[in-house]
Protein backbone atom coordinates (compact mmCIF):
# COMPACT_ATOMS: atom_id res chain seq x y z
CA UNK A 1 0.00 0.00 0.00
CA UNK A 2 2.85 2.39 0.76
CA UNK A 3 3.95 2.04 -2.90
CA UNK A 4 0.49 3.11 -4.08
CA UNK A 5 0.42 6.13 -1.75
CA UNK A 6 3.91 7.20 -2.79
CA UNK A 7 3.26 6.65 -6.50
CA UNK A 8 0.09 8.80 -6.48
CA UNK A 9 1.96 11.53 -4.61
CA UNK A 10 5.07 11.40 -6.80
CA UNK A 11 3.11 11.24 -10.10
CA UNK A 12 1.14 14.30 -9.03
CA UNK A 13 4.25 16.10 -7.82
CA UNK A 14 5.99 15.47 -11.16
CA UNK A 15 3.01 16.92 -13.03
CA UNK A 16 2.69 19.89 -10.68
CA UNK A 17 6.36 20.90 -10.86
CA UNK A 18 6.59 20.28 -14.64
CA UNK A 19 3.43 22.28 -15.34
CA UNK A 20 4.58 25.24 -13.26
CA UNK A 21 8.03 25.16 -14.88
CA UNK A 22 6.66 24.84 -18.42
CA UNK A 23 3.79 27.31 -18.06
CA UNK A 24 5.02 30.38 -19.93
CA UNK A 25 2.00 32.49 -19.01
CA UNK A 26 2.18 34.50 -15.82
CA UNK A 27 -1.17 33.24 -14.59
CA UNK A 28 -2.77 29.91 -13.79
CA UNK A 29 -5.66 28.84 -15.98
CA UNK A 30 -7.68 26.06 -14.36
CA UNK A 31 -9.12 24.72 -17.65
CA UNK A 32 -5.65 24.50 -19.16
CA UNK A 33 -4.24 22.91 -15.99
CA UNK A 34 -7.08 20.38 -15.90
CA UNK A 35 -6.79 19.31 -19.55
CA UNK A 36 -2.99 19.08 -19.28
CA UNK A 37 -3.51 16.81 -16.28
CA UNK A 38 -5.97 14.63 -18.24
CA UNK A 39 -3.46 14.36 -21.10
CA UNK A 40 -0.68 13.48 -18.64
CA UNK A 41 -2.89 10.83 -17.01
CA UNK A 42 -3.81 9.26 -20.38
CA UNK A 43 -0.13 9.20 -21.31
CA UNK A 44 0.82 7.53 -18.01
CA UNK A 45 -1.92 4.93 -18.24
CA UNK A 46 -1.00 4.09 -21.83
CA UNK A 47 2.52 3.35 -20.64
CA UNK A 48 1.23 1.23 -17.73
CA UNK A 49 -1.02 -0.77 -20.07
CA UNK A 50 1.88 -1.46 -22.39
CA UNK A 51 3.84 -3.08 -19.59
CA UNK A 52 1.06 -4.76 -17.57
CA UNK A 53 -1.39 -7.54 -18.44
CA UNK A 54 -4.19 -6.10 -16.31
CA UNK A 55 -4.72 -2.45 -15.50
CA UNK A 56 -1.78 -1.25 -13.41
CA UNK A 57 -1.38 -4.76 -11.98
CA UNK A 58 -3.44 -3.74 -8.94
CA UNK A 59 -6.11 -5.58 -6.97
CA UNK A 60 -9.62 -4.11 -6.88
CA UNK A 61 -9.23 -2.33 -3.49
CA UNK A 62 -5.83 -1.04 -4.50
CA UNK A 63 -7.36 0.51 -7.64
CA UNK A 64 -9.93 2.37 -5.51
CA UNK A 65 -7.14 3.69 -3.28
CA UNK A 66 -5.00 4.65 -6.27
CA UNK A 67 -7.71 6.60 -8.09
CA UNK A 68 -9.04 8.27 -4.97
CA UNK A 69 -5.63 9.48 -3.81
CA UNK A 70 -4.61 10.40 -7.36
CA UNK A 71 -7.62 12.72 -7.71
CA UNK A 72 -7.37 14.16 -4.19
CA UNK A 73 -3.64 14.91 -4.58
CA UNK A 74 -4.41 16.56 -7.95
CA UNK A 75 -6.91 18.90 -6.30
CA UNK A 76 -4.61 19.61 -3.35
CA UNK A 77 -1.67 20.47 -5.60
CA UNK A 78 -3.79 22.67 -7.85
CA UNK A 79 -5.01 24.69 -4.86
CA UNK A 80 -1.37 25.18 -3.77
CA UNK A 81 -0.23 26.71 -7.07
CA UNK A 82 -1.79 30.17 -6.85
CA UNK A 83 0.88 31.94 -4.67
CA UNK A 84 3.44 31.30 -7.40
CA UNK A 85 1.69 33.72 -9.73
CA UNK A 86 0.22 36.34 -7.47
CA UNK A 87 1.35 37.36 -4.00
CA UNK A 88 -1.25 36.92 -1.28
CA UNK A 89 -2.19 40.16 0.54
CA UNK A 90 -1.48 38.35 3.84
CA UNK A 91 2.04 37.64 2.63
CA UNK A 92 2.48 41.33 1.76
CA UNK A 93 1.40 42.32 5.28
CA UNK A 94 3.80 39.76 6.75
CA UNK A 95 6.67 41.07 4.60
CA UNK A 96 5.96 44.68 5.47
CA UNK A 97 5.80 43.96 9.19
CA UNK A 98 8.92 41.84 9.01
CA UNK A 99 10.88 44.57 7.23
CA UNK A 100 9.66 47.58 9.17
CA UNK A 101 8.95 45.84 12.50
CA UNK A 102 5.99 48.17 13.04
CA UNK A 103 3.82 50.22 10.79
CA UNK A 104 0.53 52.08 10.72
CA UNK A 105 -2.64 51.22 8.84
CA UNK A 106 -1.75 53.97 6.38
CA UNK A 107 1.63 52.34 5.69
CA UNK A 108 -0.19 49.12 4.84
CA UNK A 109 -2.67 50.91 2.56
CA UNK A 110 0.27 52.52 0.75
CA UNK A 111 2.09 49.18 0.59
CA UNK A 112 -0.96 47.55 -1.01
CA UNK A 113 -1.28 50.43 -3.46
CA UNK A 114 2.42 50.28 -4.31
CA UNK A 115 2.14 46.54 -4.97
CA UNK A 116 -0.99 47.12 -7.10
CA UNK A 117 -2.87 44.45 -5.17
CA UNK A 118 -6.24 45.19 -6.77
CA UNK A 119 -4.98 46.28 -10.19
CA UNK A 120 -3.01 43.05 -10.58
CA UNK A 121 -6.09 41.01 -9.82
CA UNK A 122 -8.23 42.86 -12.31
CA UNK A 123 -5.44 42.47 -14.87
CA UNK A 124 -5.21 38.74 -14.11
CA UNK A 125 -8.95 38.28 -14.62
CA UNK A 126 -8.69 40.23 -17.88
CA UNK A 127 -5.79 38.07 -19.09
CA UNK A 128 -7.82 34.97 -18.35
CA UNK A 129 -10.60 36.54 -20.44
CA UNK A 130 -13.02 36.39 -17.51
CA UNK A 131 -13.71 40.13 -17.41
CA UNK A 132 -13.47 43.01 -19.85
CA UNK A 133 -13.07 46.72 -19.22
CA UNK A 134 -15.54 49.12 -20.74
CA UNK A 135 -15.50 52.90 -20.54
CA UNK A 136 -16.47 53.27 -16.87
CA UNK A 137 -17.26 49.71 -15.97
CA UNK A 138 -16.13 46.11 -15.71
CA UNK A 139 -18.17 43.36 -17.32
CA UNK A 140 -18.13 39.62 -16.81
CA UNK A 141 -17.09 38.24 -20.18
CA UNK A 142 -17.48 34.51 -20.15
CA UNK A 143 -19.80 31.99 -18.69
CA UNK A 144 -17.76 30.25 -16.00
CA UNK A 145 -19.99 27.20 -16.12
CA UNK A 146 -19.69 24.39 -13.62
CA UNK A 147 -16.83 25.97 -11.62
CA UNK A 148 -18.94 28.93 -10.59
CA UNK A 149 -21.90 26.65 -9.74
CA UNK A 150 -19.65 24.66 -7.40
CA UNK A 151 -18.39 27.87 -5.76
CA UNK A 152 -21.96 29.18 -5.40
CA UNK A 153 -23.13 25.86 -3.99
CA UNK A 154 -20.34 25.83 -1.37
CA UNK A 155 -21.00 29.51 -0.54
CA UNK A 156 -24.71 28.93 -0.11
CA UNK A 157 -24.50 25.56 1.62
CA UNK A 158 -22.02 26.76 4.26
CA UNK A 159 -23.53 30.29 4.36
CA UNK A 160 -20.22 32.01 3.59
CA UNK A 161 -19.65 35.70 2.98
CA UNK A 162 -17.15 36.72 0.35
CA UNK A 163 -15.09 39.45 2.08
CA UNK A 164 -12.03 39.60 -0.17
CA UNK B 1 -18.21 -3.59 3.31
CA UNK B 2 -17.23 -2.34 -0.12
CA UNK B 3 -14.29 0.10 -0.12
CA UNK B 4 -15.94 2.33 -2.74
CA UNK B 5 -19.01 2.76 -0.57
CA UNK B 6 -16.85 3.35 2.51
CA UNK B 7 -15.04 6.30 0.90
CA UNK B 8 -18.22 7.74 -0.63
CA UNK B 9 -19.74 7.71 2.90
CA UNK B 10 -16.57 9.28 4.30
CA UNK B 11 -16.68 12.16 1.79
CA UNK B 12 -20.43 12.69 2.26
CA UNK B 13 -20.22 12.68 6.07
CA UNK B 14 -17.19 14.99 5.89
CA UNK B 15 -19.23 17.58 3.94
CA UNK B 16 -22.27 17.26 6.23
CA UNK B 17 -20.24 17.39 9.44
CA UNK B 18 -18.45 20.52 8.17
CA UNK B 19 -21.87 22.16 7.84
CA UNK B 20 -22.72 21.05 11.37
CA UNK B 21 -19.46 22.45 12.79
CA UNK B 22 -19.97 25.72 10.87
CA UNK B 23 -23.32 26.07 12.68
CA UNK B 24 -21.57 25.54 16.02
CA UNK B 25 -18.35 27.53 15.52
CA UNK B 26 -19.50 29.94 12.78
CA UNK B 27 -16.53 31.54 11.01
CA UNK B 28 -14.37 31.83 14.13
CA UNK B 29 -10.68 31.56 13.44
CA UNK B 30 -7.50 30.63 15.09
CA UNK B 31 -5.66 31.97 12.06
CA UNK B 32 -5.06 30.39 9.60
CA UNK B 33 -7.53 27.66 10.52
CA UNK B 34 -11.22 27.93 11.26
CA UNK B 35 -12.40 25.98 14.28
CA UNK B 36 -15.07 24.34 12.09
CA UNK B 37 -12.42 22.94 9.71
CA UNK B 38 -10.31 21.59 12.54
CA UNK B 39 -13.27 20.02 14.35
CA UNK B 40 -14.46 18.38 11.13
CA UNK B 41 -11.03 16.93 10.45
CA UNK B 42 -10.64 15.56 13.97
CA UNK B 43 -14.17 14.10 14.03
CA UNK B 44 -13.87 12.39 10.64
CA UNK B 45 -10.29 11.24 11.08
CA UNK B 46 -11.10 9.55 14.39
CA UNK B 47 -14.38 8.02 13.15
CA UNK B 48 -13.25 6.78 9.74
CA UNK B 49 -9.69 5.79 10.62
CA UNK B 50 -11.06 3.65 13.47
CA UNK B 51 -13.78 2.15 11.24
CA UNK B 52 -11.39 1.38 8.40
CA UNK B 53 -8.92 -0.17 10.85
CA UNK B 54 -11.55 -2.58 12.17
CA UNK B 55 -13.15 -3.34 8.77
CA UNK B 56 -10.19 -3.31 6.35
CA UNK B 57 -7.03 -3.32 8.48
CA UNK B 58 -4.13 -1.03 9.28
CA UNK B 59 -3.02 -0.24 5.71
CA UNK B 60 -6.44 1.09 4.65
CA UNK B 61 -6.59 3.04 7.94
CA UNK B 62 -3.45 4.92 6.84
CA UNK B 63 -5.08 5.64 3.46
CA UNK B 64 -8.24 6.86 5.24
CA UNK B 65 -6.16 9.28 7.30
CA UNK B 66 -4.60 10.61 4.09
CA UNK B 67 -8.01 10.93 2.43
CA UNK B 68 -9.32 12.98 5.36
CA UNK B 69 -6.21 15.18 5.43
CA UNK B 70 -6.68 15.83 1.72
CA UNK B 71 -10.37 16.65 2.21
CA UNK B 72 -9.39 19.05 4.98
CA UNK B 73 -6.80 20.74 2.76
CA UNK B 74 -9.09 20.98 -0.29
CA UNK B 75 -12.12 22.31 1.59
CA UNK B 76 -9.98 24.65 3.67
CA UNK B 77 -8.60 26.20 0.47
CA UNK B 78 -11.93 26.28 -1.37
CA UNK B 79 -13.67 28.00 1.53
CA UNK B 80 -10.71 30.34 2.00
CA UNK B 81 -10.92 31.16 -1.69
CA UNK B 82 -14.57 32.12 -1.35
CA UNK B 83 -14.09 34.18 1.82
CA UNK B 84 -10.69 35.81 1.32
CA UNK B 85 -9.75 35.79 -2.37
CA UNK B 86 -10.14 39.22 -3.99
CA UNK B 87 -10.53 37.66 -7.45
CA UNK B 88 -13.33 35.36 -6.32
CA UNK B 89 -15.03 38.32 -4.63
CA UNK B 90 -14.82 40.38 -7.83
CA UNK B 91 -16.29 37.50 -9.90
CA UNK B 92 -19.08 36.81 -7.38
CA UNK B 93 -19.92 40.53 -7.17
CA UNK B 94 -20.07 40.71 -10.97
CA UNK B 95 -22.33 37.68 -11.21
CA UNK B 96 -24.70 39.10 -8.62
CA UNK B 97 -24.81 42.53 -10.25
CA UNK B 98 -27.31 43.71 -12.84
CA UNK B 99 -26.29 42.71 -16.38
CA UNK B 100 -23.09 41.25 -14.89
CA UNK B 101 -21.55 44.72 -15.09
CA UNK B 102 -20.25 47.06 -12.39
CA UNK B 103 -19.37 50.74 -12.47
CA UNK B 104 -15.66 51.02 -11.54
CA UNK B 105 -16.00 54.13 -9.38
CA UNK B 106 -18.94 52.74 -7.44
CA UNK B 107 -17.11 49.48 -6.94
CA UNK B 108 -13.98 51.27 -5.72
CA UNK B 109 -15.99 52.93 -2.98
CA UNK B 110 -17.33 49.51 -1.94
CA UNK B 111 -14.16 47.47 -2.24
CA UNK B 112 -10.73 49.12 -2.01
CA UNK B 113 -7.30 48.83 -0.37
CA UNK B 114 -8.56 50.08 2.98
CA UNK B 115 -11.25 47.44 3.16
CA UNK B 116 -8.84 44.75 1.98
CA UNK B 117 -6.24 45.63 4.64
CA UNK B 118 -8.86 45.84 7.39
CA UNK B 119 -10.36 42.47 6.45
CA UNK B 120 -6.92 40.84 6.41
CA UNK B 121 -5.90 42.34 9.73
CA UNK B 122 -9.15 41.22 11.35
CA UNK B 123 -8.37 37.67 10.35
CA UNK B 124 -4.64 37.85 11.07
CA UNK B 125 -5.03 39.22 14.58
CA UNK B 126 -6.88 36.08 15.71
CA UNK B 127 -3.60 34.18 16.10
CA UNK B 128 -2.25 36.75 18.59
CA UNK B 129 0.96 37.34 16.69
CA UNK B 130 0.02 40.92 15.82
CA UNK B 131 0.03 43.71 18.38
CA UNK B 132 -2.05 46.85 17.89
CA UNK B 133 -0.80 49.79 19.90
CA UNK B 134 -1.05 53.59 19.39
CA UNK B 135 -2.28 53.17 15.82
CA UNK B 136 0.73 50.99 15.05
CA UNK B 137 0.81 47.32 14.20
CA UNK B 138 3.75 45.05 14.86
CA UNK B 139 4.69 41.41 15.06
CA UNK B 140 5.12 39.80 18.44
CA UNK B 141 8.76 38.89 18.96
CA UNK B 142 9.14 35.16 18.74
CA UNK B 143 11.90 33.06 17.24
CA UNK B 144 9.48 31.25 14.99
CA UNK B 145 5.83 32.13 14.69
CA UNK B 146 3.01 31.43 12.29
CA UNK B 147 4.08 34.27 9.99
CA UNK B 148 7.53 32.74 9.61
CA UNK B 149 5.86 29.50 8.53
CA UNK B 150 3.57 31.39 6.14
CA UNK B 151 6.58 33.15 4.58
CA UNK B 152 8.41 29.83 4.25
CA UNK B 153 5.45 28.18 2.45
CA UNK B 154 5.00 31.11 0.05
CA UNK B 155 8.72 31.20 -0.76
CA UNK B 156 8.73 27.43 -1.43
CA UNK B 157 5.82 27.61 -3.90
CA UNK B 158 7.40 30.64 -5.58
CA UNK B 159 10.62 28.67 -6.13
CA UNK B 160 8.73 25.98 -8.08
Amino acid sequence: MIEIILSTLILNLIFFVSYLKLNTKNYLNFVNYFFSFVAYTIFLFSIFYLFQDNSLGLASDEKVVFFLLYILFFMSFFLTASPRYIKSPSYLIFNKLNDKKKCSLNDLFKHFKKNKVLKLRFADLKKQKIIEFKKNSIKLKKNLGIIIYIIFFIKKFYKLKSEG
Amino acid sequence: MNLNLFYISNIFIYLISLKFFFIIFKLNYKFPFRYADLATLIFNAILFVALSYFIFGAQIAVVTLLVNLNLFYILFHLINMIITSPRTKIILDLIQSKNKEINIQKYNSKYNYKIMVKNRLNRLKTNNHLIFSNNKIFLKKKDFNFFSLLGLVFRMVEKF
